[in-house]
């Protein structure tokens, strides 16, 4: 029998996008969920009988209370149980629903860090089918999700592969890396990852996962306390970026656009200063680079809001002006870690008439999102 | 209305807390601390959370050689979002003390336990 496709008015049904989460979080419900697309013989070490079950807790991530809290936000346990971010329904509710996010990013963290790496893309390849099935898949009828293809980056060759499994489907917006490594990313071992990344026109994220051991850095070494670590975070990030733009990164994939996401912004602009100034002063030791470093940092850089800086509100907002919030930034919420930002604080901190594009314009240019969405 | 019936007292034992959600603009979070009642509003001056849903907890104090120790079991709320701890007997933040929250009066009357919106807690001990 014939299928009727149903077709409702487009003007009746639809509402415009005003805000995109950039930077929310799924997890497995349980661990039956990922087993069957994980194969062997990652699938025996992760959960065979002797196994640990793909748990890699040895890492700093210690927030108040964390025994009660887990780290979430203790509301979003899912009434249906389970660990905040793994019901995709209540999920919805309250991110699409109370929050009023008409599109949310995912950027799952569920694959933990390995000191494999060949270990590491197999669990995060699993993972990315888990997701595609699940929160892109029977769960995202409504169309509001949208995913990020989690690459491992110490295997230049893996990821790319990873990176062709998914590319083409419009499911996926972006590539996503985990930044605790060496060395940084401008090293030519990560170039495969940003020719894949340019050749798919696929924005190539960066997100913190916290792993355990000696990957937990910080530029002077391990750190002792969570506050200390989640302080320190921009740092990995600035490293990063510096390596980037200095190894010629930018000028060698002129299609490559890189997002910062849970990292901050509010220390790009000394940064940018200080690139820009040792450019100027021995510009020859980097003749691969064509312009000033800050521009290509503003050609193809963006940032997430989430965790936004709490200082005091002017001299936040003279930031903004400086920094050109304005078109570097992209709301995000967390969702559900403890860390999360409600979306109606976060934008009332930024001057009113940036606001639509920090909340939703700039996601839409830049990921090339719909404007509107049903409004069911 | 300023008025809130809460519950009773045999129902309302000490270590437990009870939301009014019709008091106030948010609802209202009353609190048994060891037999006395508190009462402050269900909104976190930070992000806005509903605050009374967050955790009952202690805090914790530097003692001598690097010690830490645990104490204030019972009376500190942590908010459901970002974990800011608020000593509920005054409605302020555990850290340094610039942000706080509402604290109504709560009074017994008969075997009653009354919420009253019109007077701070403070107002009540005066």
């Amino acid at each position: 029998m014939l299928e009727t496709v149903e077709r409702t008015s487009p003007d009746a049904q639809e509402k415009a996008v005003t805000l995109v989460d950039t930077d929310v979080h799924p997890v497995i419900h349980s661990r039956q969920d990922i087993i069957d697309y994980l194969p062997e013989p990652w699938r025996s070490l992760d959960y065979g009988p002797r196994a640990g079950g793909g748990s890699v807790i040895a890492r700093i991530y210690d927030p108040p209370d964390t025994a009660l809290t887990k780290g979430m936000r203790t509301d979003s346990f899912p009434p249906r149980g389970g660990a905040p971010g793994s019901d995709p329904e209540f999920a919805y509710k309250q991110l699409i629903e109370d929050d009023g996010v008409d599109l949310a990013i995912l950027m799952s963290l569920q694959a933990r860090l390995r000191a494999n790496a060949e270990q590491e893309a197999a669990v995060i390849a699993a993972t990315n089918s888990w997701l595609a099935d699940v929160w892109l898949g029977e769960h995202n009828k409504h169309g509001r999700f949208y995913g990020s293809i989690r690459i491992c980056p110490d295997d230049a060759a893996l990821a790319v592969e990873e990176i062709e499994r998914w590319a083409g489907d419009p499911r996926w917006l972006q590539i996503y890396m985990t930044p605790e490594t060496t060395p940084a990313f401008g090293n030519p071992k990560y170039h495969p990852i940003y020719a894949a990344a340019e050749k798919h026109e696929l924005p190539l994220a960066i997100h913190i996962i916290r792993p355990m051991g000696q990957r937990l850095l910080t530029p002077v070494g391990y750190p002792a306390y969570f506050h200390e670590h989640s302080a320190g975070i921009p740092l990995y990030y600035a490293s990063h970026l510096a390596s980037m733009v200095f190894e010629g990164v930018f000028e060698k994939y002129p299609g490559l656009r890189i997002v910062l996401v849970e990292g901050g912004f509010t220390w790009l602009l000394p940064l940018m200063w200080r690139m820009d100034a040792y450019w100027r002063e021995c510009k020859s030791e980097v003749p691969a680079l064509k312009r000033a470093p800050s521009e290509y940092v503003r050609n193809h850089v963006r940032f997430t809001t989430q965790p936004l800086e709490e200082s005091d509100l002017s001299a936040f907002r003279k930031l903004c002006e400086w920094t050109d919030a304005e078109n570097m930034l992209m709301f995000s919420t967390d969702y559900p870690h403890f860390s999360y930002d409600d979306p109606k604080w976060a934008l009332n901190r930024f001057p009113k008439p940036i606001r639509n594009k920090i909340a939703a314009e700039n996601a839409i240019e830049f990921y090339g999102l719909p404007t509107t969405v049903s409004a069911a | 209305m300023a008025e809130y019936f809460v519950g009773k007292v045999d129902e309302f034992p000490p270590g437990t807390s009870r939301l009014v959600p019709e008091a106030g603009k948010f609802g209202v979070g009353v609190f048994n601390i060891g037999g006395e009642y508190y009462a402050i509003a269900n909104y976190c001056p930070h992000q806005g959370a509903p605050l009374c849903v967050g955790h009952i907890t202690g805090t914790t104090a530097a003692g001598a050689h690097n010690d830490v120790l645990w104490q204030r079991d019972g009376e500190i709320l942590r908010c459901p979002w970002h974990s800011w701890e608020f000593d509920i007997k005054t409605g302020k933040t555990v850290f340094e003390p610039t942000e706080r929250i509402r604290t109504y009066a709560v009074r017994v009357r008969g075997d009653d336990i009354i919420l009253d919106t019109a007077r701070s807690a403070l107002e009540q001990a005066a």
